[in-house]
């Protein structure tokens, strides 16, 4: 009962792919609650894939996710639903709604999943952007800002309903050294504050080491996972030649 | 979450009324907290809240006391915060509240009418000037491309000519036949009227020689061609494909629009023979099953009617029709600026565009073959 209740993701002998194309096989690993759980790979491998497939975008080619227990592979649209409530996602480039001002695209969410009086979803909205540094901006449209504003913005959308779990892709992606080091700062606050799980795609050494717990490595030679650890483990262990590549930068 | 719910007691102080939360206010009781708390600080003079209980906080519980703060400075009702727990202080923490308990600023002033009557004139006339710019535009490269054929990207020109003629083929055959056979039906119930039913397919070949084919045509490559050409651009606008193509210093008019101008020019043209052919068969399998015209007088009939000039004519009108609907709707397309929404905006404006020029064009070239004066 004790490590169900830690565990909010676990994946079983999973295969994902396109088609017939198998990206990834024999994927087995479990998300414990309350952790920063990163997907690392080289390029091409299948992060962004598995990512999609752990929010269900995509079904997989076949094995199982339960999300607290609860399979999310066989969930009808109802239960999928309601699952999908307790996720947040940031996607890649922002996929920020272009018609409507960033304010909007924050109460989307709460205007199709709570009871909130429109000054309470305003207030809540504006606390969101706040906690990302874009007070000031909630009456401007996604195209009237900057890429790095854009991903806060995306990121502010992602916390509208207060997600138990929030997952990032690639969120260092296209963002100054400053402003990616500031959004490592903010995964750790959510993490220590609200107790948030949080899944991270990216290949950002740097990102890794300061924000992750573990270390979920993709190998795209094998077709599946082939480590799974803290990321100083993962560097400091020679018994896996591809994964010390990676985490050592080691050129091909 | 896993949130117990929330305790709300309150008991009288000196300056007000002292409310305790204790428990879990969070996504789920945010709203009603949210009342409870206002109803309980409208007849209080000032309240403080005691947070010393809480054991979660989440930015929707974060809302509800800067909400809650909000009205009370509306109300001239005291507000403070005597006490907090650390799970409370963490969060409190997050922000400064000062930025979001000031009320927002209104969005956009809204226009008024003369305003906005203004604005729109002052976008027609741009609107208009931009049309006779890329037209001159198109000419020129048009101009330019007949002096040297070989610089054509003939090899884009022959895909887009698949898109724009072959796959329409269907289509336009479909509406061109149901064209026939409507215009029979008309001709039938208003020439039987005079006796005049043998005159069933002169009306018919023609209307659609001169008139009705390029026309119908017209507006079925501005739907379909049309709109995908302002949307395909469009987009490579927004993913920033257009510069690229800049960058490397080529000229997108000559390497995108040239070629579908000239597919569409030659497209057209042939789409007009073939409706045409398929409206007349249409008509002549309903003149066999409602009248008495027989095949080979249909026939001689259509050859008696339509003269070269006219044949010309629809010609000549089709391929202008196309290739200002081309035009226009890729210079659309190079007009979106920002995200989908304007792909969608200027799709729209391509095929109105479209439409306009061409019912446009075709006054302008019955003037021209039929010299009112």
């Amino acid at each position: 009962m004790e490590t169900e209740n830690r565990t909010i993701f676990e994946v079983k002998d999973l295969s994902i792919g396109y088609g017939s194309r198998v990206v990834m096989e024999r994927l087995n690993f479990t998300v414990r609650k309350g952790e920063i759980f990163v997907i690392c790979g080289g390029s091409g491998c299948g992060k962004s894939t598995l990512l999609k497939h752990l929010f269900g975008l995509y079904t997989p080619i076949s094995g199982d996710i339960l999300f607290k227990g609860k399979s999310l592979v066989n969930a009808g649209e109802e239960e999928k639903a309601e699952m999908l409530k307790d996720m947040g996602v940031m996607f890649q480039g922002g996929a920020l709604f272009g018609s409507d001002t960033l304010l909007e695209n924050v109460m989307l969410p709460m205007q199709e999943y709570t009871d909130f009086s429109p000054e309470l979803m305003e207030r809540s909205a504006r606390y969101k952007l706040a906690l990302f540094n874009l007070s000031g901006f909630e009456h401007f449209l996604p195209s009237e800002i900057s890429g790095g504003m854009k991903k806060r913005a995306a990121l502010s959308r992602a916390m509208a309903l207060d997600p138990e779990v929030l997952f990032f892709d690639e969120p260092s992606a296209g963002l100054d050294p400053r402003s990616s080091a500031t959004l490592d700062d903010t995964i750790l606050q959510l993490n220590a504050s609200l107790g948030t799980t949080i899944i991270i795609v990216t290949h950002e050494l740097d990102s890794i080491f300061k924000v992750a717990q573990r270390v979920l490595f993709l190998d795209v030679d094998k077709k599946t996972m082939t480590a799974l650890d803290s990321p100083e483990k993962l560097r400091e262990d020679k018994s896996n030649e591809t994964v010390w590549n990676f985490f050592n930068r080691t050129p091909f | 979450m896993a949130e117990s719910s929330l305790q709300i007691t309150s008991k009288p102080s000196s300056e007000g009324l002292e409310i305790k939360l204790e428990g879990a206010l969070g996504l789920k009781n945010a709203e009603a907290s949210l009342q409870e708390l206002t109803s309980l600080a409208k007849d209080a003079g000032a309240i403080a809240l005691d947070l010393s209980g809480i054991t979660y906080l989440d930015g929707q519980g974060i809302a509800v006391l800067i909400e809650l703060r909000a009205r009370c400075a509306a109300s001239k009702t005291g507000f403070s915060i005597i006490s907090q727990s650390e799970v409370a202080k963490k969060m409190l923490g997050l922000v400064a509240q000062e930025k979001i308990l000031s009320p927002l600023p209104p969005a956009r002033k809204k226009e008024s009418f003369f305003e906005q009557l203004g604005g729109a004139t002052i976008d027609l006339y741009e609107d208009l000037k931009e049309i006779v710019r890329f037209v001159g535009e198109c000419s020129i490269m048009i101009w330019q491309a007949l002096l040297h054929p070989s610089k054509i990207r003939w090899r884009s020109v022959w895909t887009n000519l698949e898109k724009t003629g072959v796959d329409a083929l269907p289509i336009v055959c479909m509406i061109q036949f149901m064209i026939g056979v409507i215009l029979s039906v008309l001709g039938k119930s208003v020439l039987g009227m005079y006796g005049a039913t043998a005159f069933i397919p002169d009306l018919v070949a023609i209307a659609l020689a001169q008139e009705l084919g390029p026309l119908i045509t017209a507006v079925v490559l501005a739907g379909r061609s049309g709109a995908s050409f302002a949307a395909e651009i469009g987009t490579m606008q927004v993913s920033e494909e257009i510069d690229a193509l800049r960058s490397m210093g080529f000229e997108p008019g000559h390497f995108l629009v040239l070629p579908k101008i000239i597919a569409a020019g030659i497209a057209m043209p042939c789409l007009l023979i073939i409706g045409n052919v398929v409206a007349i068969i249409g008509s002549i399998i309903m003149c066999e099953l409602t009248t008495d015209i027989t095949l080979p007088a249909y026939l001689k009939e259509v050859y008696r009617a339509v003269n070269f000039n006219m044949f010309t004519e629809g010609l000549v009108k089709a391929f202008f029709f196309a290739i200002l609907i081309a035009g226009v709707s890729c210079m659309r397309g190079m007009q979106v600026r920002g995200g989908a929404e304007s792909v969608g905006r200027y799709t729209t404006a391509a095929v109105v565009s479209g439409i306009f020029i061409t019912i446009l064009t075709d006054s302008l070239f019955t003037i021209l073959f039929h010299p009112p004066f």
